[in-house]
């Protein structure tokens, strides 16, 4: 049986090239092979616009310029489609997690983190929408 | 034969490593081809030069080392015709095919022929090298090469086994927890008749008799061969009992009388291996049937024979009832591929392979035998006598008449593939007063903890797991809970080459079959933190409704 991160097709927003640069080195560690880097919360939607069940997972940083992550987990939680978010954040007081919380994010890492923790945090996500689906 | 000719085969006879230097001094001061005679008598190779004649082909000449070879005095082989010199050692018509290919394509051949001298097998590699009309023979022993690749053979055939009985010992252990486990629960329900809790008893009784077996079966395919760690031969020797009678019919009584607490500094699998090789031999020797008795004894203060001080030794002997040996068998019994076996039937290899690994533990072996009386090895090895007759470490199982423990406030996470053991080990980590969140595997626990909003105090986790094994799952649910504390379950060794995952230093394994009491007394000491400090949680301090810790 082909393992979960085998498959799994993964956004990836980023606006700094040199965080995105090693999340996605640490997503290929981890064993996923198809990562979709984007720069943006806009160029993101658009994306997902176009390919809604391409993507099977948005790994999002909270900060960015134009479109944040909350901005776009609003709009991406207004698709029919629906797709796991994990947000990644800066911010690790509990009312920014709650707020994240409301939102309807899946997950949440708080840099920096360790890859394990990526990777950890990945396949929980990724189990249970397996689950639910099923 | 000109010495122009001689030159250009030598330099093809021989390792040009190694005669490059002798060809060139060869070639520039031969001036005269009666010197060539003295110089072939200098190499280790046997080389022999045969010229056609009607018949087939004579040797004309060979050196020393080939009449040393092939078991002949100086001189005797020339003259000779060659197929006939060689007919006690190889097939005549394979030989006259591979001359005939030689000197028809040009090409060297080689063949190696099995020597049998009186009970002693040795081999040689023949190279024919042809020459215009001649050919030349180049005789090596490959009596050493043939050694290591026998013992190659041996070694990866033991291994083989030894990974295919570790692998069914495994699922057995499974097997054995499952049965062991329900035998438990019934055993709890109350109001059972007498006969019942007995028959429940019987089978739990059975499943430790099946779980000391599969021990054994993983002990035997691990190789913890690392020298002077202290074992109790007497032990050592009992515990085997198990997995030496499997191996003689039922014409064989084996008779085992081991004292406990004769402790001596060897590797635990090498004493296995001595073993079952002594054993084997007793078999052989009886092929009627008969009786094997196998002993072990501490003597003090004996000068066994062969041994070159006196002083304080275990003894471990075994006596057959078999067809015994003479004089002349005795003393060689133990070279490497002595054997009075049919040819087929034995390497040869078993008593060398003891003689060495006895010898390995400084230890002395002797042999009392004659025709018709049977055999007896007694084999010394020195006493460690600072740990010999020491009562046995204690092992503080709880009494099953304790009080049980209680774990109530505590959370554990099981991830087992196997639903039976899953259910199992949940049920009795429930019996403690637990509370236990359940995964068929690594990622499905990964997904539960993720939906839990408490502490989990414990990840219990098989190691061997389709998908993500259990050392990795810690790995990651680790990361994402630091406070918790791991506790492997497997059918395996932590380590070694029985070890299908390696686990990391200090990990605590729990064995399979996973006995209420051993997981008790385990999950007892974490949560007193004398088995591992910094356990955040002491029995009884935590309140339920407290919040897991943020990432």
């Amino acid at each position: 049986m082909a393992d979960i991160l085998d498959t799994v097709k993964i956004l990836l927003v980023e606006d700094d090239s040199e965080v995105r640069l090693m999340l996605k080195v640490m997503l290929g560690q981890a064993g996923v092979r198809h990562v979709i880097e984007t720069r943006s919360g806009q160029e993101a939607l658009d994306l997902i616009r176009t390919v809604p069940d391409g993507i099977d997972l948005i790994l999002c940083d909270w900060n960015m310029p134009g479109m944040d992550g909350p901005a776009l987990l609003h709009h991406v939680r207004k698709q029919e489609h629906y797709i796991p978010f994990i947000m990644i954040t800066g911010r690790g007081d509990i009312a920014s997690i709650s707020e994240a919380k409301e939102f309807g994010i899946d997950g949440y890492l708080r840099k920096p983190f360790f890859p394990t923790l990526l990777e950890a945090k990945l396949r929980a996500v990724l189990h249970k929408m397996a689950m639910r689906a099923a | 034969m000109r010495v122009k000719n001689f030159a250009k085969v030598f330099k093809s006879l021989v390792d040009p490593h190694v005669s490059l230097k002798l060809w060139i001094v060869m070639t520039a001061t031969l001036t005269d081809s009666l010197l060539l005679p003295q110089i072939l008598a200098t190499l280790p190779e046997g080389i022999m030069v045969c010229a056609p004649v009607d018949n087939g082909y004579r040797i004309i000449h060979a050196n020393q080392a080939a009449s040393s070879l092939l078991s002949c005095a100086p001189g005797e082989l020339e003259g000779q015709m060659f197929e006939a010199c060689l007919a006690d050692h190889v097939e005549d018509t394979q030989l006259r095919q591979s001359i005939l290919r030689a000197v028809r394509t040009r090409k060297n051949q080689t063949i190696q022929l099995e020597n049998h001298d009186d009970g002693i097998v040795s081999w040689l590699s023949l190279s024919l090298i042809p020459l215009e009309n001649f050919f030349l023979c180049r005789i090596d022993n490959i009596c050493n090469q043939k050694i290591n690749e026998m013992r190659m053979a041996e070694a990866h055939k033991l291994e083989a086994l030894g990974q295919l009985a570790g692998g069914v010992a495994h699922d057995f252990n499974n097997i054995l927890s499952i049965i062991d486990g329900y035998a438990r629960i019934a055993a709890k329900e109350t109001g059972m008749p007498p006969p019942v809790t007995d028959y429940l008893d019987k089978i739990r009784q059975s499943v430790r008799r099946g779980a000391s077996l599969t021990k054994q079966l993983l002990a035997f395919g691990r190789k913890n061969t690392a020298p002077e760690s202290n074992v109790d031969l007497g032990a050592l020797v009992s515990d085997h009992e198990g997995l030496l009678g499997p191996l003689l019919d039922a014409s064989i009584r084996l008779h085992i009388n081991a004292d406990e607490g004769v402790n001596i500094g060897a590797a635990p699998d090498l004493i296995g291996q001595i073993l079952m090789n002594l054993i084997l031999n007793s078999r052989d020797a009886m092929p009627g049937g008969g009786d094997i008795y196998v002993d072990v004894v501490a003597l003090r203060q004996i000068q066994p024979k062969n041994a070159q001080t006196k002083g304080d030794y275990a003894c471990l002997r075994v006596r057959d009832t078999g067809t015994g040996m003479d004089k002349v068998t005795q003393r060689r019994i133990f070279d490497p591929f002595f054997t009075t076996k049919e040819q087929g039937k034995g390497t040869g290899l078993g008593l060398s392979m003891v003689y060495g690994l006895v010898q390995q533990m400084k230890g002395v072996i002797d042999i009392e035998s004659a025709p018709g009386k049977g055999t007896t090895m007694s084999l010394f090895f020195p006493l460690d006598i600072a740990n010999t007759s020491a009562p046995p470490p204690e092992i503080d199982f709880p009494d099953e008449d304790e009080e049980p423990l209680r774990l109530d406030g505590y959370t554990a996470l099981v991830a087992e593939d196997e639903p039976d053991l899953l259910r199992l080990v949940a049920s009795m980590l429930s019996d403690m007063g637990m509370t236990v969140l359940t995964a068929a595997n690594g990622n499905e626990a990964l997904a539960r903890q993720e939906g839990y909003e408490g502490h989990i105090d414990f990840l219990v986790t098989d190691v061997v797991m389709p998908e993500m094994s259990g050392v990795r799952l810690s790995e990651l649910f680790t990361s994402l809970r630091p406070d918790s504390k791991t506790v492997y379950i497997s059918g395996y060794p932590a380590a070694g080459n029985m070890a299908r995952i390696e686990l990391p230093q200090g990990a605590l394994l729990l064995p399979k079959p996973v006995a209420y009491e051993r997981l008790a007394q385990i999950l007892g000491r974490m949560t007193q933190g004398s088995m591992q400090t910094g356990l955040s949680r002491m029995a009884g301090e935590w309140h339920p409704g407290e919040t897991a810790k943020g990432e």
